[in-house]
């Protein structure tokens, strides 16, 4: 049988597909490294003046350490709120356990200009100072649905006769909790702790509503961005692009965790 | 057997309810040092739930539980001197098969030398000397049920608790297990309390077997007794295999009493406390029942007789198995396969034959008090 030869349409609609998603991350990273400082084709050659440019701009390092700040304060209390809560609603049953879970989950699916204006609100009826702090609240809120949802999922599929049996070998509540249950689960809550960083590494909305004057490294690019072309921009963005990459990377081996 | 007022330990008038149901009723027990006392019963009877308060799991409502004299009734799981083997595998998945029988040990500061010597003398004692280093996931049914049992005997407990522990396993591992479970409290002399709802598994281990039934003790003897003469009607049925046929007391007639079962009398061994009039059951063994299929001639004196009909004949490797119709009800017997049947077969009459003195007559009652609200079955806890 003779084959015919058939254009292989969903192949190249694939390939445009992955361009079209990739090509912006290439040239992002591309032109981090070129020589020039022009955005244009052709390149070059390769340089890492842009890098040492940012690492040696204030203005840059310290949106970096505003940005670490507040990832890891919202992490460490999105892992204890997140971690108790999870605990709460999986291990006892009590009324408007369902409700709790539901509304533990909501603030993920409101809008980010919803929740930005609502903090905003708030913080200025209560009369709190913008800082970095409201926007570690701000993000803390953001944030505590999606490790929530890790947590609890979890611990759905956690045996708590596991509790009983170490109570009976003579482990009391604490002891059972630090020698049973967080190992047994505890790679299910890196995994959340790290998705919870990236999300709050390069979170925009919430941050640009509560942030007081110091500013986080998604909004100095933003504002660097809007200002001129410099291809510094550039260099940070792969920063920031590198930070996310590496946390969900992390995450992703404790995820296996989550399906067996 | 034992007086409840001083045995080792004591279950003293314990109520416990879920939900308003009451699930065990001002249950008393007590079980001596070095017993293997079993709680037999069908599920919803309440065995677990009382085997949960004597770890410490579940509090009673009213009532105590002591041990050795002293009173643990509001003592902390963690803090009672008893360990307790799960239905479920309960291992920890995230320590290997060394530290999880260690975990006991541990906390409670055995020094490290002892320790590993304790582990390795518990492994062996359930036989699986080299399984330390093992993961806990590699581990088959059986062998995860012998290291929990391990990492419960390791602590020397006071009474070791066992909630049907081999209920999960396949028949031929279960049989082996039971073999191994009492060989074990042979050698180690502990008071073991065992709750399982297969009446096999009660009888073979057991010293002392308590049949439950809705949160009360219906009898508890040991296993020959409980099985030659059963105290009552729920107990006949669930304990062996065979038929328990429900009729009025006739008289009574030396030894024997005479049953009259649809009009039919029918001899069995003497009942006590009935009176003719009284309803009462007559327990007839499988394997108490003789099976003629020449006729009544040549029958020894004294058997007690009854013509029939093979329905259906069951060949199950060491016994037959044969439904035997009899005025209108099915009757099961079953003989050594080794012995010769005489050319019976389906369809073909056949005269039923038993010794008085092997069937046992019992009184038609429920020993239990009448509770109400008990007929939910609340034994599964809220997780």
């Amino acid at each position: 049988m003779r084959r015919r030869f058939r254009i292989p349409w969903l192949l190249i609609f694939t390939i445009l597909v992955f361009v079209f998603l990739f090509a912006p991350i290439i040239l992002v990273v591309l032109f981090s490294f070129n020589k020039t400082a022009s955005l244009t084709f052709p390149f070059h050659g390769f340089t890492l003046r842009w890098y040492r440019t940012v690492l040696e701009s204030p203005t840059f390092m310290s949106a970096i350490w505003a940005s670490v700040r507040v990832g890891l304060f919202t992490v460490a209390l999105t892992v204890i709120i997140g971690t108790l809560a999870a605990l709460g609603v999986t291990r006892y049953s009590f009324p408007g356990r369902r409700a709790l879970r539901t509304f533990l989950l909501l603030p993920a699916a409101l809008p980010g200009l919803f929740m930005g204006t609502a903090l905003l609100a708030l913080f200025s009826v209560a009369q709190v100072r913008l800082s970095l702090w409201t926007v570690t609240a701000g993000h803390l809120v953001y944030v505590l649905p999606y490790f929530f949802l890790v947590a609890s999922t979890r611990l759905d599929r956690f045996d708590f006769l596991l509790e009983e049996s170490a109570r009976d070998l003579g482990a009391g509540p604490w002891t059972t909790l630090r020698r049973v249950t967080l190992p047994i689960i505890g790679p299910s809550l890196i995994a959340g702790a790290l998705v919870a960083f990236s999300l709050s590494w390069d979170e925009v909305m919430i941050t640009y509503f509560t942030i007081g004057n110091q500013n986080t490294l998604p909004l100095v690019i933003y504002s660097t961005v809007k200002q001129s072309i410099d291809p510094s921009v550039n260099a940070v963005s792969t920063l920031l692009l590198l930070g996310s990459l590496i946390f969900l990377v992390g995450a992703r081996r404790f995820v296996a965790d989550l399906q067996q | 057997m034992s007086d409840p007022s001083n045995a080792y330990l004591q279950i003293r008038s314990v109520t416990k309810a879920f939900g308003g149901a009451a699930v065990v009723e001002d249950f008393d027990l007590g079980v001596d040092k070095g017993e293997f006392v079993s709680l037999l019963g069908p599920s919803g009877c309440g065995k677990t739930t009382l085997l949960r308060m004597v770890s410490g799991l579940e509090f009673p409502d009213s009532g105590a539980i002591l041990l050795e004299g002293k009173d643990i009734t509001a003592v902390p799981t963690h803090k009672r001197p008893v360990n307790t083997v799960f239905q479920r595998v309960t291992l920890f998945p995230h320590l290997n098969v060394r530290e999880n029988v260690e975990f006991g040990l541990r906390l409670r500061h055995v020094p490290k030398a002892e320790a590993s010597g304790l582990v390795r003398d518990a492994l062996e004692l359930v036989k699986l000397p080299d399984f330390g280093e093992r993961a806990v996931r590699t581990l088959s049914g059986g062998q995860a049920q012998r290291v929990a049992l391990a990492r419960a005997l390791v602590n020397r407990p006071k009474v070791l608790l066992l909630d049907e522990p081999l209920s999960a396993l396949d028949l031929q591992i279960r049989r082996e297990l039971q073999v191994q479970l009492k060989e074990i409290h042979r050698e180690l002399q502990g008071t073991f309390v065992y709750v399982t709802h297969d009446q096999e598994e009660a009888l073979s281990m057991s010293d002392r077997v308590v049949v439950m039934d809705k949160g009360c003790i219906i009898q508890a003897c040991a296993p020959e007794e409980l099985y030659r003469a059963p105290g009552s009607m729920f107990v006949a049925s669930f304990v062996g295999s065979g038929n328990v046929w429900p009729g009025t007391l006739f008289e009574h007639d030396g030894a024997v009493s005479v049953v009259s079962v649809d009009g039919v009398p029918l001899r069995g061994a003497r009942v006590a406390d009935a009176s003719p009039g009284d309803p009462v059951a007559i327990v007839l063994r499988s394997e108490a029942i003789q099976l003629h299929a020449g006729g009544t001639d040549g029958l020894p004196d004294g058997l007690c007789q009854m013509r029939g009909t093979v329905a259906t004949i069951l060949f199950v490797g060491p016994v037959i198995n044969y439904k035997i119709d009899v005025d209108g009800r099915r009757l099961t017997a079953s003989r050594p396969s080794r012995e010769d049947q005489g050319g019976l077969h389906e369809g073909s009459d056949v005269v039923v034959a038993w010794r008085p003195e092997d069937a046992p007559i019992v009184r038609d009652e429920a020993a239990c008090p009448p509770t109400p609200a008990t007929s939910v079955p609340s034994e599964k806890r809220t997780t």
